[in-house]
């Protein structure tokens, strides 16, 4: 079963957000929610709902696998985004323990 | 309002080398801050959607990029003063994960950028002089030119006038802020080309002719990227007088004719291409004809009042030849290294460029930290007059550094980590940020250039290999360039995974040429090993003292070609 997850970039400062749980936006990929083929279309409905508000731009899904140290984005673009920029490992997002990185 | 009026007569002292704003600047600028301001306000309020503020950020250099906003700001020409590059220092400090990215078009790049945070940047950038107004949008970015420009033993004109000129004629210009895509010109004003002229929209090589008058030979629809095109000569003699006139015409042509239905067709050398360049000369001479009279004139007086704010730098009356420096050459031998890559011959006797390196091994091409720049900065007022260059290799050039202090200079470069020797070799790679900041990119360009440069890290190899340049982009946008790289590499989208096209022979210089295809894509890890079986065949066929792009033309793609499927079995 293919696995997604949304995202978006935050309006204000251009960060990168994850949709977690509960509708919130995560700064971390680890604490995004993962969705299935059916239930992506409300979050993506919610992420639109979000860009009218004015909080985030550029929503979109991403599709991910589940690794043993959680969910892994399946493109190169993706991973960079969620783990952060691979040639500056001070700026990465992932936790340091995590074997997840591009 | 004419051209005269447009381009303002200057009236105060100005200090080396720095064109030095006026009262006029000084509010054009902040009022765009301010505009900005408000703009970015009604953004956040949701007064502006995305759509709508996307192209008002774009036209004040506000990138969105794939972790934060980018902001590019411009450096005319490559040109700033020290107390320019202590604000550049600050804003990464302050605003910016403390570094920045000098780019292949003498300008510098935030990764980091809140949106929030961007109208105070900029206002901050103002009060040294400093923008980001044209380095984004379909219209006319900023002029680049030699960094050795004013300096050069070999220069017969001083670009940096007629390119402050042009941007002053380009900044806001009415007709020209929405052109069908972007538009860049270079100029240059040696015979050999280092601003790589015949590979910019416009490229224009100033000389002189028999009466000693300066005057400009036009070239156009050059450009790299998708459709990569190397320049036309449409005008081989322009008089100052018409320079604006001539480039009046040339846009209007295009801003006329070329496409705005494909965005891939949208540049003028797809237009010159189609059109032919004789054609689109005719079509421009036409223009050009209809625009007589005083309006496009450019006055003589107004180039001198232009010239005379730059302040020439007081250089000393010194012998062509430093006792000490010879004596410094002589006994240190690291020293005599970095001089013989990392110098450029200087118009003034006793006086030379240096080129500061910002290419460590290992290093990210083109990134220097706050404490760098600064430190740059210090040395900029110490050696040089208080005056820095941005190279389009990445690299800042203090341009009149006294022979005799070149070794002072040298030493005080090894602290901060900025004293490489190797400009103009195989680790002075140029590279575009690619996909590990960029959101157009479809491969990482930085690992492969430090991977590349870990690779071939030793001095004494890459002193041997000589001069050759790597250029890598990430995309086919060829922000580094890599058409014209003597080994140029390519990043492409291979099924999903990053994988690497090479080219070989290209150059951007006054013989320009585009690299020809050594073969398929490889994988990133195999990237050094290719570049090491190309190396190996030059060094196998190389001549005593023939650079690698001469042996490259002698004997042609094929021993390279045969090396590389050798590899691939």
């Amino acid at each position: 079963m293919k696995l997604f997850v949304v995202t978006a970039t935050n309006l204000r400062d251009g960060a990168i957000r994850w949709l977690g749980a509960g509708n919130i936006w995560q700064p971390l990929l680890a604490n995004a929610q993962p969705f299935d083929a059916a239930g992506i279309v409300p979050a993506l409905a919610f992420g639109a709902a979000e860009i009218s508000a004015q909080r985030v731009i550029g929503v979109y899904q991403v599709e991910v696998r589940r690794a043993p140290d959680g969910l892994d984005p399946l493109s190169t673009r993706e991973r960079i985004r969620a783990f952060g920029p691979t040639v500056h490992p001070e700026f990465s997002y992932a936790p340091a323990t995590s074997g997840l990185g591009v | 309002m004419d051209t005269a009026t447009q381009i303002r007569t200057p009236s105060a002292a100005a200090e080396a080398g720095i064109y030095h704003y006026d009262a006029l600047d000084h509010a054009f600028i902040t009022r765009r801050v301010e505009a900005f301001r408000e703009q970015v306000q009604r953004r956040l309020s949701g007064a502006l959607s995305e759509d709508e503020f996307k192209p008002l950020r774009l036209m004040n250099g506000l990138y969105l990029q794939l972790h934060a906003y980018m902001l590019r700001v411009a450096i005319p020409y490559g040109v700033l003063s020290a107390i320019q590059m202590r604000k550049l220092a600050h804003v990464a400090r302050k605003y910016d994960r403390d570094y920045g990215h000098f780019t292949t078009r003498q300008n510098i790049q935030f990764n980091w950028i809140k949106l929030e945070q961007a109208p105070d940047i900029l206002a901050e950038l103002a009060e040294v002089d400093i923008h980001a107004i044209q380095t984004s949008g379909n219209c006319i970015r900023n002029v680049s030119t030699d960094q050795f420009a004013g300096a050069a033993a070999d220069e017969l004109v001083d670009p940096r006038v007629y390119a402050e000129i042009l941007r002053q004629w380009s900044t806001d210009h009415p007709e020209f802020l929405f052109l069908p895509r972007k538009f860049k010109i270079a100029i240059i004003g040696s015979p050999q080309d280092r601003a790589a002229i015949k590979l910019h929209d416009i490229g224009i090589l100033t000389k002189r002719n028999a009466a000693g008058e300066p005057g400009f030979t036009i070239y156009v629809g050059g450009g790299l990227g998708r459709t990569p095109v190397i320049g036309s000569k449409i005008r081989d003699w322009l008089p100052v007088g018409d320079l604006l006139r001539y480039m009046e015409a040339v846009l209007r042509v295009y801003n006329a004719a070329g496409r705005r239905d494909n965005i891939y067709k949208a540049r003028i050398k797809i237009l010159v291409r189609e059109t032919g360049a004789e054609r689109f000369a005719e079509l421009v001479e036409q223009e050009f004809a209809n625009l007589s009279g005083d309006r496009f004139h450019l006055p003589a007086e107004v180039v001198a009042a232009i010239q005379s704010r730059f302040g020439a730098p007081d250089f000393a009356d010194l012998p062509a030849v430093s006792p000490a420096y010879q004596k410094a050459l002589a006994e240190n031998a690291d020293f005599a290294r970095w001089v013989s890559t990392n110098t450029h011959p200087h118009r003034v006797p006793g006086y030379i460029s240096a080129v500061i390196s910002l290419k460590p091994i290992g290093g990210i091409p083109g990134d220097a930290t706050s404490a760098q720049i600064d430190r740059i900065a210090d040395l900029a007022e110490q050696y040089s007059f208080g005056e820095l260059r941005i190279a389009h290799e990445q690299n800042v050039v203090l341009a009149h550094v006294r022979q005799d202090a070149l070794f002072s200079l040298w030493r005080e470069l090894e602290a901060p980590g900025i004293a490489t020797p190797n400009v103009g070799l195989i680790t002075d790679i140029i590279a575009c940020p690619g996909l590990d900041y960029c959101d157009l990119a479809n491969a990482r360009s930085i690992p492969i250039a430090q991977s590349i440069s870990e690779r071939f890290g030793d001095l004494d190899r890459q002193h041997d290999i000589g001069e050759l340049h790597v250029n890598i982009s990430g995309c086919i946008n060829a922000c580094a360039h890599h058409h014209v790289g003597h080994i140029g590499i390519l990043g492409v989208d291979k099924h999903g995974a990053e994988a690497y096209q090479i080219t070989l022979g290209g150059t951007a210089d006054e013989n320009a040429a585009l690299g020809q295809l050594l073969g398929a894509a490889v994988a990133a890890d195999e990237v050094p090993d290719v570049i090491e079986g190309v190396i190996r065949v030059y060094l196998a066929v190389r001549l005593p003292g023939e650079l690698f792009i001469d042996s490259f033309r002698r004997v042609g793609l094929a021993p390279f070609k045969q090396e590389f499927r050798d590899g691939q079995r």
